[in-house]
């Protein structure tokens, strides 16, 4: 029951970053996916694990939220120079175009997930939210309309990548996952608050 | 771990080396100079503590085990850089271009030593990421830039989960041809091959000192990378992903043969050099020593035509370019294109008509390069130095040409 739970608020937290605009919504994505995939990674990693993931996306989550506070703090100008915003009309909204793919993604995860061996963990739920939320990153990326959306892309595909380790390992990958982690959420902070390169639905 | 802080060292003296040279020239060159003899310096020491390569990847921060081959792509790319800043003059790359390359040819080397996915994939992470902001601050948010952009974000994804995916001391595992598709999903990002084709097309908009990150670092780097991936996975995981490899870089080499041969004058070396992109991540795919020589002559190839080649100016030292890397025998790209084609006759008779189909492609497109140089308003358009690189580059390729083996085993420290 309770690896069902914590599977299903991976995915929920996966969720809300395929779905989410703005910088804070890109800092509500990071918490989220943050603490969704931490509970999931305690099941075999336990606190240590949910501190690594949940640290990561809370920490993101706080610099973006106070750098729109500081203007002065808004590095991505200084880092990718004026970017001028190009008008693009599309069939779909933003959001829609995510939720559409996310569908897919549902059932590509669903799919998948039985074929994946993820340690010693017995249901495939869980390795079902890591799954998804890689998927979530390939739609950011794949969607995305400017350098926050790739960055929070990337985040997403390095939290997946990391989770699904800690669900098979044991705290002898901590370290490099960290690592990894750390520098996925480097860029989301840096290009939270970048100008998209176009705007229009 | 010692010579890793020496390249780190070495790096950062480079890059106050360029900086503190500012806009001369002649500092620059003597600058990027210095790095290579401090760099032939390293490489003897890499050849004294050499160990064998490490047949598996492992779990975690693996270890760092350099090669010979590692060490002459990296200092092949630098000295190359340096005959980019000679003969291009003022037209070449900007100090900062220069610093940003040297430093991220200490990012590739972490990249091609490690057998660890998991450091390859955060150090093939930061090289292309440090493109394209590079890229982004010079053209702004063109096309090529964007792609790139995604591609680098795609290859590191793909990476990344191949690490975590990868059967190990871990429980976890996934089928072999999952974790095939997903490094040849990071390779084909790299190189630029199907269907990562984005931005190595259109990337001669942002100008010839840009078009030197592709051509003198991604693509050694993405090539080098293959051929570590292709002989560090398991047969059940390397023989689906050689297959995708061969496949995709014949599509991208058949599709940019066509556009250089029809395309106009504009962009033509691009092209030709995307079409060979394809040709270089097909021949690693082949797995066979002949089909790494191959791929191996044809980058050194397009180093030494790549600095004549690269920029659109209309001048005649770029004929003595495109003979280089056509494929007129003797020349380095005959002798790259024949391994490639002896090297696909041992996996299928389709494919190496397929190879020889896009071998008289780039012939042809070489040919139109030709013409175009030899108009009439290119006349005196070039410098004398101009003409002493290009004659010395031209030089050097027929050396690649006639004695591949000798040049290889120099360069690269393996035989064909």
């Amino acid at each position: 029951m309770t690896t069902g739970l914590l599977a299903a608020a991976g995915f929920v937290g996966s969720a809300v970053a395929l779905l989410s605009v703005g910088p804070r919504g890109l800092a509500a994505s990071s918490l989220a996916v943050g603490l969704g995939l931490g509970g999931v990674v305690s099941l075999t990693g336990g606190f240590p694990a949910f501190a690594v993931l949940g640290g990561a996306g809370g920490i993101a989550c706080l610099v973006i939220l106070a750098t729109g506070r500081i203007p002065s703090a808004a590095s991505a100008r200084w880092l990718l120079g004026n970017t001028p915003v190009v008008g693009r009309e599309r069939v779909f909204d933003v959001r829609s175009l995510r939720l559409l793919a996310g569908v897919g993604g549902l059932l590509a995860a669903r799919l998948l997930s039985g074929h994946l061996t993820a340690g010693t963990v017995s249901t495939q739920g869980p390795a079902f939210a890591c799954l998804f939320a890689w998927e979530v990153g390939i739609i950011r990326v794949a969607t995305g309309r400017g350098p926050s959306d790739l960055a929070m892309g990337a985040f997403c595909l390095a939290m997946g990548t990391a989770s699904f380790v800690l669900l098979s390992s044991d705290r002898g990958t901590l370290g490099w996952v960290s690592l990894m982690v750390a520098l996925a959420a480097v860029p989301l902070v840096l290009l939270a608050r970048s100008a998209p390169w176009e705007t229009g639905s | 771990m010692i010579w890793a802080l020496e390249a780190v060292g070495l790096a950062l003296v480079a890059l106050a080396v360029v900086i503190l040279g500012g806009r001369s020239r002649l500092i620059q060159i003597a600058g990027a100079l210095a790095f290579l003899a401090l760099g032939a310096a390293l490489a003897s020491h890499f050849l004294l503590l050499e160990r064998p390569a490490q047949a598996r990847l492992v779990e975690g921060f693996g270890a760092l085990s350099p090669t010979r081959i590692m060490a002459g792509i990296l200092l092949g790319s630098i000295a190359m850089l340096a005959l980019d800043i000679a003969f291009s003059g003022a037209s070449g790359p900007s100090p900062a271009a220069e610093a940003l390359f040297l430093a991220l040819t200490v990012v590739a080397a972490a990249a091609l030593c490690t057998n660890s996915l998991a450091v390859l994939a955060i150090s093939v992470g930061l090289l292309m990421g440090a493109v394209w902001v590079r890229w982004q601050r010079v053209a702004g948010p063109q096309l090529p830039v964007r792609s790139i952009a995604r591609q680098s974000v795609l290859a590191t994804g793909c990476l990344l989960a191949a690490a975590a995916v990868t059967p190990s001391v871990r429980v976890g595992g996934a089928p072999p041809l999952l974790e095939g598709i997903l490094l040849a999903g990071a390779v084909t990002a790299v190189l630029g091959v199907f269907p990562f084709t984005g931005w190595p097309g259109a990337i001669g908009r942002l100008g010839r000192s840009e078009l030197a990150f592709w051509r003198l670092l991604l693509l050694p780097t993405g090539a080098l990378l293959e051929a570590r991936l292709v002989t560090m996975t398991t047969s059940a995981v390397a023989s689906p992903m050689r297959e995708m490899l061969i496949g995709l870089g014949l599509a991208t080499a058949l599709f940019w043969g066509l556009r250089g041969l029809l395309g106009p004058d504009q962009g033509r070396y691009q092209r030709t050099l995307a079409c060979d992109s394809g040709l270089i991540c097909a021949g690693i795919g082949f797995g066979t020593v002949e089909g790494l020589a191959a791929a191996v002559l044809l980058l050194v190839c397009h180093w030494l035509g790549g600095a004549v080649l690269a920029s659109d100016e209309a001048s005649r030292p770029r004929l003595v370019g495109w003979i280089g890397i056509s494929g007129v025998p003797p020349f380095g790209g005959f002798t790259g294109r024949l391994l490639l084609v002896l090297a696909a006759t041992s996996f299928s008779p389709v494919v190496s008509g397929i190879v020889l189909l896009v071998s008289g492609l780039q012939l042809g497109a070489s040919a139109a390069g030709m013409r175009s140089s030899l108009s009439p308003r290119t006349r005196g358009a070039s410098r004398r130095s101009q003409t002493v690189v290009a004659m010395t580059m031209a030089a050097a390729t027929l050396v690649l040409g006639v004695v591949p083996v000798a040049a290889t085993h120099f360069m690269m420290g393996f035989r064909p």
